[in-house]
């Protein structure tokens, strides 16, 4: 449980490639969600060197709802404060 | 000069092309997919837009299964070796080029793949599915052909062969080296599960880069391995679409070219530059038939390209005298063996004009010219 010191501010969506992740920016974008294209450390993922879309936490579940209709392949999905 | 050798390559090169391509190379030019700085990202979105103006150009619709390759060969080995299996039999026309011959004999060679070839020449759309059929095996995985022959005008019905293969399972490979850019093509309608094209003919692009467009039907093994800027750690390339099939650096500047190239087909009009072909062709036709002494093959197949003959001399020969009076041809046998044996060219192959986006009434005139000068 979060207090509101710490609720997470990002959402960043790990996908599998560049290109992934820039479509995955153009759906958000589609959506009113406010998205960046970002690299991910190797340590941050499962899978090492990824990349993946940073959007505002609240949009959470906008975001997962878009990339199952855009048929996208997350992850995982990391929250940062 | 006069350059009638377009389906080698298209020039001159598109100055959209060209404008693109060097802007890519002073402004944007980095690595795509290969870190996070601007430069980096800039390029990545570049190469993206790109893959969406193809996937929209090609009827494909999903961005991502587009993949570039350094030509279109390149894309056709990947396609079939991708694609085919152990015993696997293949289907391909009479007229394929040796893009498609060379590796089927590869794979027959290394992976007991056998292929058979159906004729086309003067078949209707049922007289071509009725050849077809006539050849299907209990193992045929696949039938692969061109849509436009690269030594006549001829071009393949591909919406009744695609929906031939989906009604039977068949996997439906293409190779849409001479027909991209001015024949319409729609990978969804035409049901093709892959589709090679090249950058730099009818798309009006530079060498040095190819387009796999590869339908949802479709399961590739990789052709090759290396760098793709995701999942380092992992000994395998990743599963993602398009990276998958991009190991290595991508031909930026190419792919630049080629937008540019896409964008200056589309301000002309597909349909504008294949009816200016056929004007070209009817007017080569209607003189060199004049003259007498020549032998067309396959006169009433209307298109961008136009395959003769002086009859009685070698076709590199005529050739020769075409380049010396500042005409650029191509003689021989095309890389499309099968083809010439079925059109029944001499065994020294034919001279073959390949009209493009550039060329004009007034160029074939001067053909006619020359060729009323040296041999009238």
């Amino acid at each position: 449980m979060y207090s509101s010191n710490t609720f997470p501010q990002k959402c960043v969506a790990a996908v599998g490639s560049m290109t992934a992740a820039i479509k995955a920016q153009r759906v958000l974008l589609s959506a009113n969600i406010s998205a960046e294209v970002v690299a991910l450390a190797p340590e941050e993922t499962r899978r090492g060197c990824a990349y993946g879309v940073e959007f505002a936490a609240t949009f959470e579940n906008a975001a997962r709802a878009a990339f199952r209709a855009a048929r996208i392949s997350v992850s995982q999905y990391i929250l940062k404060g | 000069m006069i350059y009638f050798d377009n389906a080698a390559t298209s020039f001159p090169k598109s100055p959209r092309a060209i404008a693109e391509a060097t802007v890519c190379m002073r402004t944007w030019c980095g690595n795509p997919g290969r870190g996070a700085h601007f430069l980096s990202r800039a390029t990545s979105e570049k190469v993206y837009a790109c893959r969406e103006l193809l996937s929209d150009f090609l009827g494909l619709n999903a961005p991502e299964r587009i993949v570039f390759t350094q030509n279109t060969t390149f894309a056709l080995n990947m396609a079939l070796k991708g694609a085919l299996r152990h015993g696997d039999h293949v289907l391909c026309s009479e007229l394929e080029h040796n893009a498609v011959l060379r590796p089927l004999h590869a794979l027959q060679q290394e992976r007991g793949i056998s292929f058979d070839t159906f004729p086309v020449l003067g078949r209707t759309a049922e007289q071509i599915l009725q050849e077809i059929t006539t050849r299907i095996k209990k193992n045929t995985a696949a039938v692969v052909c061109l849509h436009a022959s690269n030594i006549c005008s001829l071009s393949l019905p591909l919406s009744s062969i695609g929906a031939f293969c989906r009604a039977r399972g068949l996997l439906f490979m293409v190779d849409a080296a001479q027909s991209a850019g001015h024949l319409p093509i729609d990978m969804h309608t035409m049901q093709i599960d892959a589709l090679a094209v090249p950058a730099h003919k009818g798309l009006l692009g530079i060498p040095g880069c190819g387009v796999l467009a590869l339908g949802e039907r479709i399961s590739l093994s990789t052709l090759i391995e290396g760098g793709s800027g995701v999942n380092s750690l992992s000994r395998t390339m990743p599963e993602e679409f398009p990276e998958r099939f991009e190991a290595g650096t991508l031909p930026v500047v190419a792919i630049a070219g080629l937008c540019g190239g896409i964008s200056h087909v589309m301000e002309l009009g597909s349909t504008e530059l294949e009816n200016r072909a056929k004007r070209l062709f009817f007017a080569a036709r209607e003189r060199i038939e004049a003259l007498g002494g020549f032998e067309i093959y396959e006169p009433t197949a209307a298109g961008a390209v136009l395959l003769f003959n002086k009859i009685g001399m070698p076709s590199t020969e005529l050739a020769r005298i075409l380049d010396k009076a500042g005409i650029c041809t191509r003689a021989g046998l095309h890389c499309a063996p099968l083809a010439h044996q079925a059109l029944k060219t001499p065994t020294g192959g034919a001279v073959r004009l390949s009209f493009g986006a550039f060329n004009t009434s007034a160029e074939v005139d001067v053909l006619w010219r020359v060729l009323q000068h040296e041999f009238c």
